[in-house]
């Protein structure tokens, strides 16, 4: 079934094609405060690789992923900064 | 379980969800300075980078070219009053003590979907299970991955012209040795580098920051958490 898919042009440009795209899709873009962060996914399905993208060159909490109520949640542990500080992340179910 | 538009590519991964938000360039950050390493001279050094300038109040994931046999990542950003600043490294050419030298690179501003850009055309839309607006294939710009990759595993590049890197915060590793009065800190890093083969990986760690201290050194070294990466088709970016 590899020739199934879907293509999407605009103006003569492909700007989408199922069959080039890698596995990832983005559940949002975020700024992380130092204190505990909990990001819930109700309508997202189990059983998928969760991947957390960070671009802004500082220093993270390891981030944790479970199921444990029934749909993807994402867990950013408190980590030292300032209080007024915060990261970006880009939260993706592949 | 919502029930609603799904697409997965051969290998069964999700490449759209309606539950999940289409993603879009926003912009072009703009040049504003270029910095190379420190002085030799005073013993302590750092490493060069550029810096740019973007006007946003968006959530942003920076991107950034990767020209062939660079190291390439976001080092620092800032924001204030509507203005985001980034400190990217683009590093080739290592002088005698392992710093590269500096270059300008693109960088452009990821954001998820802008409702603000959403045009009037006929075209696919999807709407989330609260009847909201997720994606929008018509909006300028509007990314996907092409090919992913993370510290231990490169990325695979299908014949793209520009490949464009979101994501890769520099994996970091600081080491101190210690001496009878101060101690050494030697900090490296791990950039994205592309391969001639348009593979993109991590580098081996450079030398980021090096110089004596004084007084006790902290307990054992400093590791990040490396981040994973996403190579997207830059050739239509503004």
């Amino acid at each position: 079934m590899t020739d199934r898919g879907l293509i999407i042009r605009h103006g003569g440009v492909v700007v989408f094609n199922s069959r080039r795209a890698a596995g990832g899709v983005c559940l949002g873009m975020f700024r992380v405060p130092g204190a505990q962060t909990v990001l819930s996914f109700p309508h997202m399905p189990r059983g998928r690789t969760p991947i957390v993208v960070y671009s802004d060159g500082s220093m993270h909490s390891n981030w944790l992923y479970d199921e444990v109520m029934g749909y993807p949640r994402f867990v950013f542990p408190a980590v030292a900064m300032s209080a007024s500080a915060n990261y970006t992340v880009g939260v993706y179910l592949k | 379980m919502s029930r609603g538009f799904i697409l997965r590519n051969q290998h069964g991964e999700l490449v759209v969800h309606r539950d999940s938000l289409g993603t879009q360039c926003i912009g072009r950050a703009a040049f504003t300075q270029l910095v190379q390493p420190s002085s030799t001279l005073g013993g302590s050094r750092v490493a060069g980078y550029s810096s740019y300038r973007f006007a946003s109040d968006r959530p942003i994931l920076w991107a950034f070219d990767l020209p062939v046999g660079r190291r390439v990542g976001v080092v620092s950003t800032g924001y204030a009053n509507g203005i985001n600043t980034i400190g990217v490294y683009c590093g080739a050419n290592p002088d005698v003590q392992g710093f590269d030298q500096q270059f300008a690179v693109d960088v452009w501003a990821f954001s998820t979907l802008v409702p603000d850009t959403v045009g009037a055309g006929r075209g696919l839309r999807l709407r989330n299970s609260s009847g909201v607006l997720s994606h929008d294939f018509l909006v300028p710009n509007i990314t996907l991955p092409l090919a992913a990759g993370d510290l231990t595993t490169p990325a695979q590049l299908p014949a793209i012209v520009r490949p464009v890197a979101i994501g890769s915060s520099p994996f970091y590793d600081v080491q101190y040795e210690s001496d009878e009065v101060n101690y050494f800190k030697t900090d490296r890093r791990q950039f994205l580098l592309r391969a001639p083969d348009n593979s993109v990986a991590y580098s081996p760690g450079l030398i980021y920051r090096s110089g004596a201290m004084h007084g006790n050194p902290p307990q054992g070294s400093t590791l990040t958490d490396p981040s994973p990466y996403f190579v997207v088709d830059g050739q239509f970016l503004p």
